[in-house]
């Protein structure tokens, strides 16, 4: 293991709130921590529950998922349905032994640049606490070996 | 307990408030009025005897006639036009209280202010005092000779009455020839240090027109006629007021109201004051409290400041006070200027014989002093002085109350030892040698 | 039943038509008009009317014969030849197919993204460095609190990209020449000192410039550069240099900003430029400014930090403001407790400023901000206090936003201060107020916000002067309500706040509206100054070997500052499928796109990555590159380095480098999972349908009809007008029946727009382009498609169950009363006394809403009376006067002319009573607290407007209604004519109460939006859709979860094999992806995001063997 845990978290963000945020803390150079990569999707309700625990069962320390906040989705209500799943994704996670506090669902508009900054931060903050996701030791492994 | 309904919509009857609408320009816009009670939230007489301006225009509109022509607070209402510098509609409640004291029977309205009309009508002096025209001068020429004999640097000193083609005609309140004569000694010395070319006159001097608060046109006309006409005898170029405020606006607006033809130009005494200060004719120094860190507040006249000049006078005052005290000594009260509130005594007020109430009005000022922290509070209009003196000493403050030239004459150095009625113990020597 | 035309049955009866008409207006002939001047009667009646008059009956059989007939109206058109020559003639000749919007605000935006979207060439001229105008200001919007950025800056986004629109920024009109259909407009560009195309908007210029000026974006709360952009968003996202305040231009010395800049973008050199543009027609839409209240000294703006206006508050409020979001008050940078709104300032004032209107937003706005910045409450009484005379929440959905802010605690204080004074150590603030009850209190705030009003500035003044159009004594444009975006000099249109003070609701709605008049008179030149671009035919490639070109931007040193270019170039040699790598210093620049159009063919690359800042601003820029180039624009893919990597990682320049490592893999192996994606098009019946045959629907039809597209009008009724034949005259006095009759006789008479009476929607099946209906109409079926439809379906008054209606015929309701007035016209001589009972039936549990209309209506009616008969006592009971905007001076006149008007409070309603046959009203006046009891003549009870409950009509054409019943838009504030489901406008009261100017504006707007999909024979859809894969095994689960019903359920196959699957109508699904996320078994996917595409990106992103196979 590396002297200092830099977790590798996994970022969906919605095209039209989060990821324009992004961008916006990027313009106002609002400063966070480099550990999230991030995906583009159209929704945060496009996100498929599986593709949260494959992200987290291929090995990443945390996954979040950034979109409108709710009532200012830009399909009327994928946001609300994403949040809906939120409870499935945290018990499957838990039943293959992975914190539920990996996973997280924030809302952040485009001109939240400087909360944008502050989520990332805080979620990276926690992934610390938590250290590496346990899966990743077995993971890596496997990759040696292959 | 339910108050019995108003009956509305069944018989029309001629309002009260409708004639007077016919006598206003744009009928005062009375019927413009949305209630929304800007006026009375910064009333002084707001809630005494359970009115305020606007259920005091709200029953007028409802035909409440009976209850608003009877009702005491047309004399509490100080028709200081607070209400009016910000209402939205610019509606002139003052101009409706005017009307409602001129619809009492004249026997009825309060004795205070009748008697000091009544009485101005008397002698041509105008004096609500009846200060005749003997008496006037006897006090002037004898003050002045004192002056003259006992003061260093002005025995040269004049206080003429009639001197024809004088530029400055000078009023005066009947309270000083007849109580306090020693208070004209600092004004005329500041009009001799400044080199100014005035006149008293035997006529029409006195600073008062209680006619005008008593809702008696006729007489405020016969008054204000009476003055103008001394004026322009005399071929004076401008009418001075003294440190008096409803004189300065009962003039004023006489003048046009009645539509008396004149001659002259019209200033308050505290133009003169700044621009003489200015033009380094009044050698004003506040060096002599520059230790002593007295601390000074205005009340800044509803006649003299909203009603009239507004802030450019108030900033013209300011300057001279803080020329005079030391402008760190200085500290204004909230709200202050042409926003400020009424000392709760103008408009008759003083004289209409309701001192509870008038003390429930003036509350909001004493507050406002105390709440500068000042040793004085510097009144330049005779209403004012008395009503913050009266109120000190009863709700048992700390501060003095004291007219603008007391302090001049101080701030020179020429205040003479029995000039000093209203200084208190702090300053009762200062600049004495 | 039998159909028959007045002259062809006096035809063959050998009867003069007059005759026929009697016979039907006596009611001897009972026929029903249908369309077309058509009428219907049944064989029966003609059968007896015939014997009566001696007729032969064999003569009936001449008729034609309509029962049961089914037709297709829909080619049924009247040659429309002459009539266009008509029409011609009153349209500018050879007119020129370009427009000139004035003022690049939400409006001016707006009404050009309209215009260019449906073929006209749109020159946006704005004042500043940005477009947007005051909303980028604003924090949120009401009443939904959306982000305000977030809804106006894709518009933006889109206007400066739009090919067809020509953003002149630090522009303004001096001059303007010519007449409608042919203006020429002189315009003086003023100097950006930034060349706009070498301008990469890093941001080096302002932080090297020493100079500090007062931002007024931040309303002067904070300071900015002389070197700046507007915000942080702006668009065009370009820099500029403030040469009033620029050191260089003032004092010749310093030009930091050149020496830094790492493009040599600075120019000072550059110089204000005259340009003339050629026009047809002209939209002015130049905003207004808000009231300054430094000259209230009562109020004590200037003196007291912590009195601040509402636009300064919003700052305060905005995440891109000052504080970030995290509001403090300016005096000591504390987060306030207790904040005051002082309601109309500077509005509905004679007295310190001649605005004698209300300012129609600021109530709301005040409620707005009460709620949003109440997360900072702790939870103190009067903790968020407005200071309010009549709370103003007169559009949708607000009364229910201002219940809502009561209901958390938000006090509202019927009391007006006279002053704001100083507290205590220069923080915060006194408030003395008093009660309605004549109570007074003196309350410590930590914070007073000013609600000040809007006025037209002399700047904008000089625009009126300039265009030479008539304005009103407030300088806002004037118009009248039969065309209310029309000016006084044709071909220059007036919209937004230009035209009096509204919401960003109505002044979207004007700003359609002003398009839609556009378009009409510059029909003839309808795509003639528009380009299209042609891009060359898109190579063949096996796309599914991948050879990708990846391009790395330096963006001078934004980028290789931080993150190690030549490291990340090397890596992105060894990932798969990559045959060539090139670091640009800028990938952007118009000579990097010629570069790479060269690469793709020398290399034979068939995917590119871009390694630079973000898709959101440049995904477009490249996809044009690529399609110049002959590949599929679908084949890139950009990995975001600069704004979500270097420039928010400057201190971590290794861990930066490895995220842009994993970046450009992820980056790469998507890309190499992408595939060609085509936009799809579908052929488009450019007819539409209105259902409803009010003021609104006649209007949209007129407009739509006035644009050449062929319109169903179709009417409930036997006649056209719907609540307009009940009503007398306008809020501006206009008189209504004229107007009426205008739109009947235009509407009757056009040849493009068939009317169908006594009609009803059968049927709907279709999307967007493509609509089926059937509609009954006087017993025949007609079959109609077409592209689009308005609703228009009106709303009516409700019938009060109170106040004795009913049970004395004195009570009437408003338009009864107002028929009372028409037949009795000594009505106002012979009463002694009338009484108006406002909001019968609305703002209450019931009925949640505010009516709107109603105030105006009595005062309007009140006026009448009262100018007709001074003696006459009238009173107005009501709960708020809500005479918003320009309707103000309706109020002001009423009080003038001695009406009485007097509050009653829902718990303290008025009751109304008899004794003999004298009929009172007995209330409370709250503020002589006196018990009244009113005699009265007539009681008229303004009762509540009730949306049309078109069960029928809503269950068929699904769209959503809010709680009340009205239809509800599919965004109260910037689609606020679209409904949810593609190709649905709506208009008028069905939509919420409105005025007949408002219906009629709201009308136009939609048949503006409208034609946007009708002007194009075909339409084109987006690439990115959902699409079924063989997975699907037809469960259905994602059915219910499309927002836009854009998956149906179908069985397929034969008997043997039969079974259900589902189908995406492209036409519908928007590609949002929720119904992915639903299925579980892939059977459903979206292009450009695919399971297997995200996944990649998941794999890439954590370096696992997959990623790297």
């Amino acid at each position: 293991m590396p002297d200092k845990f830099e977790p590798k978290i996994i970022g969906f963000l919605c095209n039209w709130c989060a990821y324009a945020g992004g961008d916006v803390a990027g313009v106002i150079r609002a400063q966070y921590p480099p550990n999230m990569r991030p995906i583009r999707v159209m929704c945060s309700g496009m996100v498929h529950p599986d593709l949260v625990v494959e992200a987290l069962k291929m090995g990443a320390d945390g996954v979040i998922i950034m979109g409108c906040h709710i009532g200012q989705c830009h399909y009327q209500d994928g946001n609300s349905k994403a949040m809906a799943r939120v409870e499935v994704v945290r018990v499957v996670l838990e039943d293959m032994g992975i914190e539920p506090e990996r996973f997280a669902i924030v809302w952040v508009s485009s001109a939240e640049g400087k909360r944008f900054a502050k989520v990332i931060t805080d979620f990276t903050d926690q992934i610390k606490t938590l250290g590496p996701n346990p899966l990743r030791k077995d993971f890596e492994l496997n990759f040696k070996r292959v | 307990m339910q108050k019995e309904p108003v009956t509305l919509g069944k018989d029309k009857k001629s309002l009260f408030k409708d004639k007077v609408m016919e006598l206003l320009p744009n009928g005062g816009n009375l019927n413009a009025c949305f209630t929304c009670g800007a006026c009375s939230s910064g009333c002084p007489s707001v809630g005494i005897d359970g009115m305020d301006p606007r259920k005091f225009l709200r029953m007028a509109a409802l035909g409440m006639d009976d209850e608003i022509l009877k009702s005491n607070w047309a004399w509490f209402c100080t028709m200081c036009q607070r209400c009016m510098y910000v209402c939205p509609m610019q509606i002139d409640i003052p101009q409706l209280i005017y009307h409602v004291r001129k619809n009492w029977p004249r026997e009825n309205r309060p004795k205070g202010i009748r008697g000091s009309c009544d009485m101005a009508l008397k002698h041509d002096t105008c004096s609500s005092m009846g200060v005749s025209i003997d008496d006037w001068k006897f006090v002037v020429e004898d003050l002045a000779d004192e002056i003259r004999q006992k003061d260093k640097g002005f025995e040269e000193l004049q206080a003429p009455i009639d001197k024809g083609g004088a530029y400055f005609f000078l009023n005066q309140n009947s309270k000083e020839p007849v109580l306090e004569p020693n208070e004209m000694a600092p004004l005329w010395k500041i009009l001799h240090l400044a080199g100014a070319d005035w006149t008293y006159a035997s006529k029409g001097w006195a600073a008062e027109n209680y006619c005008m608060f008593l809702g008696d046109d006729e007489n405020w006309e016969k008054i204000v006629r009476i003055k103008a006409k001394a004026v322009d005898d005399l071929g004076c170029k401008v009418w001075v007021n003294t440190e008096c405020g409803h004189e300065l606006y009962a003039f004023r607006v006489g003048l046009k109201k009645f539509n008396i033809p004149h001659k002259f130009e019209i200033k308050s005494i505290i133009h003169l004051y700044a621009r003489w200060i200015r033009e380094g004719k009044l050698k004003v120094s506040s060096e002599w409290n520059k230790n002593l860190k007295i601390r000074f507040t205005v009340q800044d006249p509803c006649q003299i400041i909203r009603k009239s000049y507004g802030d450019p006078l108030a900033m013209d005052l300011r300057f001279v006070i803080k020329s005079v005290v030391g402008e760190e000594n200085f500290i204004d009260m909230y709200p202050n200027k042409s926003n400020n509130y009424c000392c709760g005594g103008g408009s008759g007020f003083l004289q209409a014989g309701f001192p509870d109430s008038r003390r429930k009005a003036g509350k909001i000022k004493f507050d406002q002093i105390i709440a500068t922290g000042a040793d004085y509070c510097i009144t330049p209009c005779h209403n004012c002085h008395s009503q913050i003196t009266d109120l000190c000493e009863n709700f048992r403050g700390h501060y003095n109350t004291v007219y603008l030239w007391t302090l001049i004459c101080l701030s020179m150095g020429v205040l003479g030892q029995n000039e000093r009625a209203y200084l208190g113990q702090d300053l009762i020597t200062v600049g004495l040698s | 039943m039998i159909e028959f035309r007045v002259n062809k049955m006096a035809e063959l009866l050998d009867v003069h038509r007059n005759t026929i008409t009697n016979w039907i207006k006596s009611g001897k002939l009972k026929a029903a008009p249908s369309v077309a001047k058509r009428y219907i009667v049944s064989k029966e009646e003609l059968t007896e009317l015939f014997r009566e008059e001696g007729i032969p009956a064999e003569l009936i059989e001449k008729l034609k014969i309509a029962n049961g007939i089914k037709s297709n109206i829909s080619e049924n058109f009247k040659d429309i030849k002459e009539f266009v020559e008509i029409k011609k003639k009153t349209l500018p000749k050879k007119p020129i197919g370009s427009v000139m919007v004035v003022g690049g605000g939400i409006t001016g935006i707006q009404a050009g993204l309209d215009l260019a979207d449906s073929g006209y060439y749109v020159h946006i001229v704005e004042k500043s460095s940005a477009v947007g105008g005051v909303m980028p200001k604003i924090d949120k919007t009401f009443p939904t609190d959306d982000c305000a950025m977030c809804i106006v800056s894709p518009k933006l986004v889109k206007c400066v990209r739009h090919f067809n629109i020509n953003l002149l920024t630090l522009s303004e009109v001096v001059g303007v020449s010519g007449d409608v259909g042919n203006f020429t407009v002189k315009i003086k560009k003023n100097p950006r000192y930034i060349d706009i195309n070498k301008c990469i908007s890093c941001g080096i210029c302002s932080q090297k410039c020493p100079k500090k000026v007062d931002d007024e974006f931040n309303e002067g709360l904070s300071r900015r550069k002389a070197a700046y952009i507007k915000f942080p968003q702006a668009v065009p996202l370009k820099y500029s240099i403030d040469g009033a305040n620029c050191i260089y231009l003032t004092r010749n010395k310093c030009r930091a900003c050149e020496k830094f800049c790492p493009t040599g973008a600075i120019n000072f050199d550059e110089q204000e430029e005259i340009l003339n543009y050629n026009v047809g027609a002209i939209i002015l839409a130049p905003g207004l400014t808000t009231y300054d209240p430094s000259g209230l000294d009562f109020y004590n703006y200037k003196n007291m930090p912590d009195v601040v206006t509402n636009l300064e508050f919003e700052r305060l409020l905005s995440a891109s403001g000052p504080c970030f979001g995290h509001l403090k008050r300016p005096s000591d940078n504390k987060e306030p407790g207790k904040i005051a709104w002082i309601q109309c300032v500077g509005s509905r004032n004679i007295n310190r400023c001649d605005n004698g209107y209300c300012s129609s937003v600021c109530c709301s706005v005040a409620i707005k901000q009460a709620i949003t910045s109440s997360h900072h409450c702790h939870g103190e009484n009067g903790c968020r206090t407005i200071f309010y005379n009549e709370i103003r929440a007169h559009g949708k959905e607000l009364e229910k936003y201002y219940e809502n802010a009561r209901d958390m605690g938000i006090r509202f204080l019927k009391a007006m201060p006279h002053s704001i004074e100083p507290a205590k150590d220069d923080s915060g603030a006194i408030i003395r107020y008093m009660t309605e009850d004549g109570s007074i209190f003196n309350e410590n705030f930590d914070m007073v916000v000013l609600s000040v009003g809007m006025e037209v500035s002399p700047e904008i003044r000089k625009i009126s002067d300039i265009f030479k159009i008539n304005v009103d004594k407030y300088g806002f444009a004037a118009t009248e309500s039969i065309n209310p975006v029309e000016s006084s000099r044709p071909g220059v249109f007036v919209a937004g706040t230009f035209t009096g003070p509204k919401a960003i609701p109505k002044s979207v709605i004007d700003a359609s509206a002003a398009a839609c008049e556009v378009a009409k008179i510059l029909i003839e030149a309808k795509d003639t100054k528009t380009h299209e671009k042609i891009y060359p035919e898109e190579l063949v490639a096996d796309h599914a070997e991948p050879r990708t070109g990846v391009f790395i931007c330096s963006c001078g040193i934004n980028i290789a500052d931080v993150i190690d270019v030549s490291e990340l170039s090397d890596y992105a040699k060894k990932l798969p499928g990559v045959v060539y790598v090139e670091n640009n210093l800028f990938t952007c620049s118009a000579d990097t796109q010629a570069l790479i159009s060269g690469k793709i063919k020398e290399f034979n690359l068939n995917r590119i990555v871009v390694a630079a800042c973000s898709p959101l601003t440049h995904e477009i820029l490249f996809q044009e590159t690529l399609k110049e180039a002959g590949i599929n624009p679908y084949l890139i893919e950009m990995a975001n380095i600069r704004n979500q990597n270097a420039w928010v990682h400057q201190n971590q320049p290794e861990l930066a480098t490895q995220k842009a490592k994993d970046q450009l893999c992820m980056a790469v192996t998507k890309v190499s999972k992408n595939y060609p994606l085509f936009t799809q098009s579908v052929p488009v019946h450019q007819k539409a349908l209105v259902i409803g045959g009010g003021i609104a629907g006649m209007s949209a039809a007129l407009s739509l009809a006035d644009q050449r597209y062929d319109t169903f009008l179709i009417e409930r009724d036997n006649r056209l007008g719907g609540n307009a034949w009940n009503l007398e005259r306008t809020n501006k006095g206009e008189a209504v029946r004229p107007i009426l009759e205008y739109f009947i006789e235009n509407v009757e008479n056009h040849p493009q727009i068939k009317v169908l009476k006594n009609a009803r929607l059968k049927s709907f099946a279709g999307s967007v382009g493509n609509f089926v209906s059937e509609v009954e109409s006087n017993g025949i079926v007609h079959t109609v498609d077409y592209g689009v439809c308005v609703i228009a379906t009106g709303a009516g008054e409700s019938i009060p169950d109170e106040y004795m209606f009913g049970e004395d015929r004195r009570v009437m309701t408003q338009l009864q009363f107002e028929r009372e007035m028409k037949l009795n016209p000594t009505l106002s001589y012979k009463a002694k006394s009338i009484v108006f009972i406002q909001c019968v039936g609305s703002r209450d549990s019931k009925r949640p809403y505010c009516s709107r209309v109603c105030c105006a209506h009595s005062i309007k009616n009140a006026i009448k009376l009262k100018e007709a008969n001074p003696l006459l006592d009238i009173f107005i009971l009501h709960r708020d006067i809500r005479t918003f905007g320009l309707q103000e001076e309706l109020y002001k006149k009423a009080r003038d002319l001695g009406i009485i008007f007097i509050r009653y409070y829902l718990k303290n309603k008025p009751t109304v009573k008899r004794e003999g046959n004298e009929l009172y009203v007995n209330i409370f006046d709250p503020i002589s607290q006196q018990p009244l009891r009113i005699y009265t003549d007539y009681i008229v009870l303004a009762t509540a407007i009730e949306p049309d409950q078109n069960e029928e009509l809503s269950q068929l054409l699904k769209y959503y209604v809010n709680s009340e019943g009205f239809i509800n838009e599919a965004h109260p504030n910037l689609a606020p004519v679209e409904l949810a489901v593609e190709g649905f406008f709506v208009a008028g009261m069905c939509n919420y109460p409105k005025l007949i100017d408002e219906s009629i504006l709201q009308a136009k707007a939609a048949a503006s939006r409208a034609s946007l999909i009708l002007s194009k024979k075909d339409m084109q859809l987006d690439a990115i859709k959902s699409f079924v894969t063989e997975k699907c095994d037809g469960c259905a689960l994602c059915v219910d979860v499309c927002p836009f019903k854009a998956i149906k359920f179908e069985e397929i196959g034969d008997n043997r094999d039969k079974h259900k699957i589902i189908t995406v109508d492209n036409a519908l699904c928007k590609g949002c992806g929720l119904c992915v996320a639903t299925c579980p078994k892939g059977g459903i996917e979206v292009h450009g995001f695919t399971l297997e595409q995200l996944k990649s990106q998941v794999h890439a992103a954590l370096n696992t063997t997959e990623a790297l196979n």
